[in-house]
């Protein structure tokens, strides 16, 4: 039997009989995919033209950003460092095997487009979103995650194709980044002559985002053009889009595979990079070799204050001084803020009633939380629980606990007062519901790293990662349930006041259980540091 | 000094260490060996309170989670895990504020010089070399000059100046009335300064010897060290 066609199939067969040997993992697995299947059907259900969908045109938009936003970095990084289809496992028994290095890229490529097709299988999770608020079927959506997964493989390819072609040689490296941009360049100019020629405004700015030529620009665009031309019941225009990609994708596998260069030696220090930066991820440490990653501004030297626990607060003030020149004021407070406008920009243009600011701003709050629900796991707290310091040194747990989780909940009330006094401003929205949601912003980060606490309380003794992931999630939106559902029964119970004081009202039971709930969690889980165990 | 008393250690089924008892007086050096998987560095991280166990584990008396006990004993890890944001001199910094050492800079100054990361001071965390790590978390751990040290595998990465100089400072130590517990798998990287070896296989002590007994008896410690991993065969090979 030939040897790669023997180790896929072994390779499917043992991951099936592991799942079935870890039932904790099955469970997970199921429920995941049931919630999935739930999804799809509810939203297919639920979804009416009675609020009216929001113009299409936007999602060409989002389509076309979301393609140049997971392909242009990989792209860099690639010119940079390389990149690898292949993993540590391939290199030492594969490479070295008589097995044709044809046979291995192929091989390498399936594998790779396997993965990628698992890696954004959750966009399907955003599937009741878009058919909800845009006209597209459950086919519809396949066909953007598809589209994502085919235009990802061809980037591997390119990747590959480029780091062959400039490893080495600083001015090909130069030549292939000036190439890049340019294509950037003339993609962003053809969306702002498209916008002033429409006239500018709401109108124009969709015309603009779905303009017919950015379909011409190079495999981003055919992509993009594919995938609606089929949404759209437009076969020969798919056809004639999808062929074009499917030339340019074969044709870079040829170049590649003709080019001069040994690919082993090309893709082998990625591999090994990845291989143990992924090792040292599991093991909660930085593995030595990510120390080419993002340069540090070292700045001001010493942590200068502290003496015993509380030394854990300004050890973080000192690292988010080195991450950021504003301290808890960084990149993700900007980008937040650039999703809000544009979000309020465009719920607006969508075919329903037009929103107050005040309204607008909720929907801002909205957004917020939801990406600090994932982004307050990623905290200071998260990460000094993966080093031993936070158990070794003697103080009291609870101190520890305080101290060590400070600039965790400090973050989103820097974060909140930037974010909804430049939204309140530019909406021009009531002062008092800007309040309201700076205030139930911070109370929210308070009880998410507060649910991060309780949940390394609860479930930090079990071994399956993906497991504790997903009670995490269940436990935080447990946690957040009582407090968004009393805000709700507060602002029906207020239907004839003025709505600045009725939003108002309604976000502070949110607030209060956000708070109280917080400082039990906290005041429970005194002992955590004592009683936890290293990741 | 540490006690150990009936220290266990389970995930799930496993059994990892399998009702442990030993101890390490103040001024001996002892070390925990076995081969891979035998429980040594689950024994380490149990003792050093990284890990929850069943049993009772003390150092000079104290329970090992109290805030006491943590004050008495300093732990150099396997695997390094340095703050990556952190320079090498405010590595020391932050340790001495941590465990409250008066006057820390002048130590700080010796064991970096003898660790050879004297000219490393201003280089972030994340910026060492394993092997550098490896020396910092020695530096760190030495800082507030513990009554026990735990060491697990410490050799390991380290250049020969590096090891030369830590089997240095674990004799000077052991003179100031210093307990150590040191794990490895090398028998070689310590015959020359061990005062007990604790054998372990599959999670349990299969023997406990001091450089007395063995002189004694006139074991070798190799051929009593195969003669238990790896049973009748390993006596015969």
């Amino acid at each position: 039997m030939n040897a790669l066609s023997f180790l896929v199939r072994k390779q499917i067969k043992n991951y099936f009989l592991d799942l079935i040997r870890r039932p904790a993992r099955l469970v997970v697995t199921l429920c995941a995919a049931g919630l999935l299947v739930m999804m799809l059907i509810s939203s297919q259900k639920g979804s009416s033209a009675v609020h009216g969908y929001t113009d299409i045109r936007l999602l060409h938009g989002i389509f076309l950003g979301w393609l140049l936003l997971i392909g242009v970095p990989s792209l860099l990084s690639a010119l940079k460092s390389g990149t690898t289809v292949f993993k540590m496992s391939d290199v030492n028994f594969l490479f070295v095997s008589p097995i044709p290095p044809k046979k291995i890229l192929i091989y390498g490529l399936l594998k790779q487009m396997v993965t990628t097709l698992f890696g954004f299988i959750f966009l399907l999770f955003y599937s009741g979103m878009l058919m909800q608020n845009f006209c597209i079927t459950i086919f519809g959506v396949v066909l953007l995650v598809a589209g994502s997964v085919a235009y990802m493989c061809f980037i591997e390819v390119l990747s590959l194709l480029i780091y062959s072609f400039s490893n080495g040689k600083p001015a090909r490296q130069k030549a292939v980044k000036s190439v890049l941009y340019l294509f950037l360049a003339a993609i962003v100019f053809t969306i702002l002559t498209v916008y002033l020629k429409s006239g500018c405004g709401k109108a124009a700015a969709f015309a603009a985002v779905s303009s017919p030529y950015l379909e011409y620009f190079p495999v981003v665009g055919w992509t993009k053009g594919a995938v609606f031309a089929l949404i759209g019941g437009s076969t020969a225009k798919a056809a004639l889009y999808g062929g074009l990609f499917l030339i340019s994708f074969f044709l870079c596998l040829f170049l590649f595979e003709k080019s001069d260069a040994d690919y082993y030696e090309d893709v082998l220090q990625n591999t090994e990079t990845r291989f143990e930066v992924q090792r040292a991820a599991k093991e909660k440490r930085v593995a030595a070799s990510s120390r080419s990653g993002r340069k540090i501004r070292v700045g001001r030297k010493g942590i200068g204050r502290g003496w015993g626990a509380n030394v854990f607060f300004y050890k973080h003030l000192c690292e988010a001084r080195r991450r950021s020149r504003f301290l808890f004021i960084s990149f993700s407070t900007l980008v937040m803020l650039g999703i809000d406008l544009i979000l309020c920009f465009f719920v607006n243009s969508s075919g329903g009633n037009v929103l107050t600011p005040n309204r607008l701003l909720l929907i801002a709050l909205a957004a917020n939380t939801y990406i600090l629900f994932f982004m307050n796991a990623a905290g200071d707290w998260s990460r000094e629980l993966g080093k031993p310091y936070i158990y070794l040194v003697p103080e009291s747990p609870f101190r520890k606990l305080i101290w060590a989780s400070m600039t965790s909940v400090l973050k989103p009330v820097a974060d909140g007062a930037v974010i909804f006094t430049a939204v309140c401003i530019v909406l021009r929205a009531s002062p008092a519901v800007g309040l309201i949601c700076f205030l139930a912003y911070a109370s929210f980060g308070f009880l998410f790293t507060a649910g991060n606490i309780l949940s390394q309380r609860i479930f930090g003794g079990m071994a399956n990662r993906g497991l504790v992931a997903f009670l995490y999630i269940i436990l935080l939106l447990l946690l957040l349930a009582p407090g968004i559902g009393a805000g709700i029964a507060v602002y029906y119970q207020m239907g004839n006041s003025p709505e600045t004081l009725r939003l108002f009202l309604s976000g502070l039971p949110a607030v209060a259980w956000n708070t109280v709930a917080s400082l039990i969690i906290y005041y429970a889980c005194r002992n955590l540091l004592s009683d936890a165990e290293i990741e | 000094m540490l006690e150990v008393n009936h220290l266990t250690k389970r995930y799930g089924k496993l059994t990892a260490n399998d009702d442990l008892n030993f101890r390490v007086e103040n001024g001996e050096i002892a070390v925990v060996c076995g081969p891979n998987g035998a429980g040594k560095s689950t024994a380490i991280k149990c003792i050093a309170g990284l890990l929850r166990f069943q049993g009772d584990i003390r150092f000079d008396g104290k329970p090992n989670k109290s805030v006491e006990a943590k004050r008495r004993f300093g732990y150099i890890p396997e695997i390094p895990a340095p703050i990556e944001t952190l320079t090498v001199d405010e590595h020391m910094e932050f340790i001495a504020r941590a465990y409250r050492v008066a006057g820390w800079q002048k130590r700080a100054d010796t064991l970096l010089r003898r660790m050879e990361l004297d000219n490393k001071r201003d280089k972030l965390g994340k910026e060492l070399s394993k092997g550098m790590q490896q020396k910092l978390s020695i530096c760190c751990a030495l800082l507030p000059s513990p009554r026990t040290v735990l060491l697990d595998e410490p050799l390991v990465g380290l250049d020969p100046h590096a090891i030369k100089e830590l089997k240095t400072m674990l004799g000077e130590l052991r003179d100031t009335g210093c307990s150590i517990l040191l794990s490895t798998h090398m028998l070689d990287s310590v015959q020359e300064f061990w005062d007990k070896v604790l054998i372990m296989m599959n999670g349990k002590i299969a023997a406990v010897r001091t450089r007395a007994e063995i002189e004694q008896n006139g074991e070798n410690l190799e051929q009593l060290f195969f003669s238990i991993t790896e049973g009748p065969k390993g006596e015969n090979a």
